[in-house]
């Protein structure tokens, strides 16, 4: 089963399947196998390679709020499209002329042709890292100039991905 | 001995008095507000009987309304535990002349050690070393000039009738001294309906000690050593230990020789305390006596093995002491960490909401003071204390070490909370070494931030909240777990519900 949380703003996936009484969590690509028991309502014991963690577990709203020793995660579960779009927003806009890659990923998406004029908030690329989309874009209104990378493409952080020319009005 | 008892106060207070009354075999009445009808001591108390709305000077505060409860249920005497009425004069004196025990010290006592300026002279009295400082509170401008030229920069406004440092500012040149008095006395007057102000010298880096105090009415008095409640916010204690690393047997008995004759020439009877500042060079200053049951008292009690709330009850029941003063010794360490609800990275900013969650440590010598239950609302109308978390143990590292691990299994969803917190300052490089003073907090941690996440524990919360906190597995959860909880394979099938 797929679940998608996103933890302050970054959105995270993770898959649990359950086999042979164990339990094998797929994130970021990572496969963890791991013996797991809820041990009340609001409690799960989870054993990874021996070591045993104790997760405890309150929804608030649409939070999910947990607790594994001082530390406190607050899960938001929401609908795709949704909790996206609230990474989008939370994005800065890029004010260079040279949009770069935020950070080592892949090209998931190229949503502009060179010529295209953009305006302020349109998107130009995203960039997929860590199961964590980022849509870079427009800050001012401009003429796509030139595209660097194309959609499947692997790109190191700062990398250029798309050149604009600043419109004045 | 009273056979029921009135406790005029909520939250884990009045949970302690509630328990050590029980234990003696005495009925208790407890009083609420609107917001307070679900809370623990309403729900732990023998009678419990409404007071008034929300706001503090409608219910708590209320003098009337608490009297009259006093009198339908029969309450022979009443405890004010710490805070709203318990170092009220007028109150005390309204239980006296209606024939009720007041659960502390008579209202001519609670008068005299409520007024700072009256307090000091009383200790001068006595000769114990006082801050330097003003002897009467000050009426014009000039006469503030001059006390703070002779006293010497950097000087301390202070409210006569002042508590919590409420009223409180410090002034570094005499430019700054005007304005520093005129916001003290405003302040003053809202908090305490009295405006009067006097300076001190004001100590950089002092360590706050203070001795706990008993008395009863056949003139006993011991003291029951001290508590370093240096580690503050606010000028409010947020952890407090005893024995102080600062002290050495000598300096002990000096002070405490000084808290017993300062409780002694105020004719103060009951529990209270005795605060001093403790400078660099080890001088130590009078303060101030607190006329009350203090937050800290239970880790005097675990270094003692006393119980200091039924004591407060035997005295006002007219017993006298159980011990004298050569029965008394220290054993062990003891550290208390008061839990808030308070955003430790905003602040201190009161964090008031649902408590989802409440999982409280356990273990040997851990002992959790504490008010609160999942699903319980934290008003912002009172004090965000929730709770307290005592440790003992043989040594202080010991205690420091058991803390860190007490701490670490507190387990408190749904609000902001000061745990984690506490955490970081009792694991200290500077609180290990037992290098504390008044601005620890400030010096160490300006700007505090939870440490940095570990991605390894953002997994296992991630598992944990699909497994049990997401709504698609939840369903799952409700049709396919027994009872009672069985291994993971035995409840199966955590896809039913999904796609």
């Amino acid at each position: 089963m797929d679940y998608e949380f996103s933890v302050d703003g970054t959105v995270y996936k993770i898959s649990l399947e359950h086999a042979e009484g164990k339990v094998v969590a797929t994130l970021n690509g990572n496969r963890l196998e791991l013996d797991a028991q809820q041990v009340s309502s609001q409690a799960v014991s989870l054993l990874i390679d021996g070591k045993s963690y104790l997760a405890h577990v309150a929804r608030q709203g649409e939070k999910i709020l947990v607790a594994v020793g001082t530390h406190q995660f607050c899960l938001e579960e929401a609908e795709q499209e949704s909790s996206l779009a609230r990474v989008k927003e939370s994005l800065p806009e890029q004010a260079e002329e040279t949009v770069k890659a935020p950070m080592p990923g892949l090209v998931i998406k190229v949503n502009v042709l060179e010529g295209n004029d953009v305006n302020p908030g349109d998107g130009l690329i995203v960039v997929e890292a860590m199961k964590m989309e980022h849509e870079m874009r427009a800050s001012f209104k401009a003429v796509v100039e030139k595209i660097h990378v194309k959609a499947g493409q692997q790109v190191d952080a700062f990398q250029p991905l798309v050149e604009l020319k600043r419109v004045h009005e | 001995m009273f056979k029921k008892i009135l406790i005029a106060n909520r939250g884990e207070i009045a949970l302690r008095v509630i328990r050590a009354s029980r234990e003696m075999g005495i009925a208790t009445v407890a009083v609420y507000s609107t917001v307070d009808r679900g809370a623990r001591h309403v729900q732990m108390a023998d009678e419990a009987v409404f007071i008034g709305p929300a706001p503090p000077l409608e219910s708590y505060l209320n003098i009337d309304a608490i009297m009259s409860a006093a009198k339908s249920t029969g309450a022979e005497a009443i405890h004010p535990g710490y805070g709203f009425l318990a170092e009220n004069p007028q109150f005390a004196r309204r239980c006296e002349e209606s024939g009720l025990v007041f659960i502390g010290p008579d209202s001519r006592a609670l008068a005299l050690v409520g007024d700072k300026v009256a307090s000091r002279k009383a200790a001068a009295g006595i000769k114990a070393p006082l801050i330097p400082g003003m002897m009467a509170v000050g009426k014009e401008p000039r006469e503030f000039e001059e006390a703070a030229r002779s006293i010497g920069y950097p000087i301390l406004v202070k409210a006569s009738g002042g508590g919590g440092g409420k009223g409180m500012h410090i002034v570094r040149s005499p430019k700054d001294l005007g304005s520093a008095i005129e916001t003290s006395r405003r302040e003053a007057r809202s908090a305490f309906g009295d405006d009067s102000v006097y300076l001190e010298k004001y100590l950089e880096q002092p360590r706050h000690v203070e001795f706990q105090v008993l008395a009863d009415q056949h003139g006993g008095i011991v003291h029951l050593f001290e508590r370093e409640c240096s580690i503050q916010r606010r000028h409010q204690k947020i952890m407090e230990e005893t024995p102080s690393v600062a002290l050495d047997d000598a300096l002990r008995q000096r002070m405490g020789e000084t808290a017993v004759a300062i409780i002694r020439a105020t004719h103060y009877t009951n529990a209270g305390t005795v605060e001093f500042l403790l400078d660099k060079d080890r001088n130590f200053y009078f303060l101030e006596v607190n006329a009350r049951i203090q937050v800290e008292h239970p880790i005097t009690e675990m270094v003692m093995g006393v119980d200091l709330v039924k004591l407060q009850i035997r005295i006002a029941s007219g017993e006298a002491l159980p011990f004298r003063q050569s029965d008394l010794k220290q054993r062990g360490h003891a550290i208390e960490c008061r839990i808030y609800a308070e955003n430790p990275e905003r602040g201190f900013l009161p964090s008031p909401g649902k408590i989802l969650l409440v999982e409280e440590p356990e273990g040997p010598n851990i002992r959790c003071d504490s008010g609160i239950y999942s699903g319980m609302v934290v008003t912002p109308h009172y004090d965000p204390i929730l709770s307290k978390l005592i440790v003992w143990s043989e040594d202080r590292e010991s205690a420091r070490s058991r803390m860190i691990s007490a701490l670490s299994d507190y387990v408190i969803l749904g609000i902001p909370t000061t745990v984690a917190f506490l955490t970081d300052v009792v694991s200290h490089a500077e609180f290990a070494a037992g290098n504390t003073h008044t601005h620890f907090i400030e010096q160490y941690f300006p700007q505090w931030r939870k440490s940095e996440r570990d991605s390894n524990l953002l997994e296992i919360a991630m598992i944990a909240g699909a497994l049990a906190g997401s709504k698609a597995s939840s369903a799952g959860v409700k049709e396919q777990m027994p009872r009672r909880p069985t291994p993971w394979q035995t409840t199966g099938k955590w896809t039913i519900g999904g796609s």
